[in-house]
């Protein structure tokens, strides 16, 4: 039994984890390993789709957060892109909407970053 | 007649249990045991001299003499002497071993004390080339190697020449497998003792360390118990009760009470991440929130200044870590409550005039995220017998063996089949509802509750 599923792909790239399913306690540990597996393989960019995530648990968020500021720290990002409505109550309530920067869908993130980007 | 081989060869055995005595012996004992450690001492040194010296005379003695040839072991003392001990020791014994052997004279007499001098020192050379025991296949090849140069220099050395060289054809068979059987079960032995003395070594350095940070958690774990608030406060028309079940020896979750001019204040906190950093930055947020007091300040004022305080004070960028946590104060003259909070499990607040139940909600982000976050403040009253439950996630994310979490909603009926009871009874159930929920199965994360309740 599979709570949680993580789909690996790449646009431009750039890697993107396409969650399905609950984000809890349990699960979140899946999502932890696979984020700073991302990340320790050097990776300053990373996407979060959650267009098929239905729940979101504070540790879930944590991880997130966690994964957030470790990207920060080297000048990356973690963007998030397709919200549904509960998960983006969770940020909103949480106030964690101020630190993400969020996208309707994984294309809009890249244009943004790209765009971002050659501004430098 | 038997082959002559294998009757000299099994004789010869005989003479290699005695040294397999002796290989046991050594290396066993405090000499070899010093040239182990590098520490040989001039007597040690001296003693072992001996010993292989002592080795090599009986490897004459037990000698089977044919033809004026005695076939032996005398070479094997000195050459285990120069491998395990190094030059010193080889030469030494080779010595010894000559010296008797040329006392006993016949026409090998220089030969056999020249081969059995050279067994010693090559050996011991060896050993200073590779600066610890070889291992057992080079020892035995070596030996093997050396009996036929001891034939050919036996040859070389000896006359006459044609006498020399029958003897030596009839003894290179079983003084090649003699000695090679004594030296490979020396070898053995030693190479054995080594490589028990390495793991013991490894494991009494890993159970020292082992030890050594065990050590240092209880010591953490006695000074994060320091930080969290040595009794429950008590003030007036109210009922406190709190505690904090770190999951490991220290943990991240806290709790604190300041009590001010007939005020409480409290908060309850968790901190990402586990251990000791967490438990760090549990420290560091404590004393942070007591810094940011200031007599006239309201709570979302208190966060803010936390907030800041944490960016600028801890590099929180570069440790990455944060603290949800929820800040309250308590007027006992008027019941009310004023309260921020930041990222926090909203805490349950049940009144006791509908029986419902209302969820202190997030009112601002979590601390250490981000510099400059605005927080807002909500004011409620409490009114006789409403119960304010404060949590952390150990509670509604504890799980129990069929992965299920305990979640909110077992919380709220837990909370609310417990209203008639104290503060403390309310603790008391709600923790005793949690483990019948996870049946002993291992708390993963600290668990904190607060309850207050305002008394009818």
């Amino acid at each position: 039994m599979s709570k949680m599923e993580i789909l690996h792909s790449h646009i431009d790239n750039i890697p993107v984890l396409s969650v399905s399913g609950k984000i809890d306690a349990m699960t979140s540990r899946d999502l932890e390993v696979a984020l700073v597996d991302l990340i320790n393989q050097n990776k300053k960019i990373l996407i979060v789709d959650m267009a098929n995530v239905v729940y979101l648990s504070s540790s879930g968020l944590r991880v997130l957060m966690a994964s957030l500021n470790e990207l920060r720290k080297g000048d990356g990002d973690l963007l998030l892109a397709s919200l549904q409505p509960f998960v983006k109550d969770v940020f909103s309530l949480t106030g964690a909407i101020r630190f993400f920067s969020i996208y309707p869908n994984p294309g809009e993130a890249i244009k943004a970053f790209k765009s971002k980007t050659d501004d430098l | 007649m038997a082959n002559p081989l294998i009757n000299f060869s099994l004789i010869l055995l005989q003479a290699v249990c005695v040294i397999a005595v002796a290989a046991l012996l050594f290396s066993r004992s405090r000499y070899f045991t010093d040239v182990l450690e590098g520490l040989a001492t001039w007597k040690s040194r001296l003693v072992l001299i001996i010993f292989f010296g002592a080795l090599s005379i009986y490897g004459s003695i037990i000698g089977i003499n044919t033809s004026g040839v005695i076939i032996n072991v005398r070479d094997l003392g000195p050459m285990v002497g120069g491998l395990a001990c190094g030059p010193l020791v080889g030469l030494g014994s080779g010595i010894i071993g000559a010296v008797y052997r040329f006392s006993e004279g016949g026409f090998t007499a220089l030969a056999c004390s020249i081969n059995v001098t050279l067994a010693g020192l090559l050996g011991g050379l060896i050993y200073l080339k590779k600066g610890r025991f070889p291992t057992v296949a080079f020892t035995v090849i070596f030996a093997v190697l050396f009996e036929i140069l001891h034939m050919v220099l036996t040859v070389a050395f000896s006359r006459p020449i044609d006498l020399a060289f029958a003897a030596v054809k009839q003894a290179v068979g079983p003084m090649v497998v003699a000695n090679g059987v004594g030296i490979l079960v020396f070898a053995f032995i030693i190479t054995n003792v080594i490589a028990e003395r390495e793991t013991k070594r490894e494991r009494d350095s890993y159970q020292l360390e082992l030890q050594k940070k065990q050590a240092e958690l209880a010591v953490a774990a006695d000074i994060q118990k320091s930080f969290l608030p040595e009794r429950i406060p008590t003030i007036d028309g109210f009922e406190i009760s709190a505690t904090n079940i770190p999951a490991r020896e220290v943990g991240g979750d806290f709790y604190d009470f300041i009590q001010q001019d007939g005020n409480l204040q409290f908060l309850i906190a968790d901190v990402s991440g586990k251990g000791v950093p967490a438990a760090l930055f549990m420290a560091l947020s404590r004393i942070i929130m007591r810094a940011c007091q200031a007599p006239n300040d309201g709570a979302a004022e208190r966060l803010r200044c936390a907030n800041n305080m944490i960016m600028s004070n801890s590099g929180s960028g570069t440790s990455g870590m944060f603290v949800t946590l929820f800040f309250a104060k308590l007027s006992e003259k008027d019941r009310r409550l004023v309260y921020s909070n930041a990222g926090h499990n909203p805490p349950l607040l049940f009144k006791a005039s509908t029986g419902s139940i209302e969820a202190l909600e997030v009112t601002g982000p979590v601390l250490g995220m981000m510099e400059e976050m605005e927080y807002e403040q909500r004011t409620i009253a409490l009114e006789s017998g409403d119960i304010l439950l404060l949590y952390t996630d150990g509670i509604v994310e504890a799980m129990n063996a069929k992965e299920e979490l305990f979640g909110l909603q077992r919380l709220r009926s837990s909370l609310s089949s417990a209203k008639r009871l104290s503060a403390q009874e309310i603790q008391d159930s709600i923790l005793r509802d949690l483990k019948q929920f996870t049946e002993g199965e291992e708390q993963s994360d600290d668990i904190t509750v607060m309850v207050i309740k305002a008394e009818w």
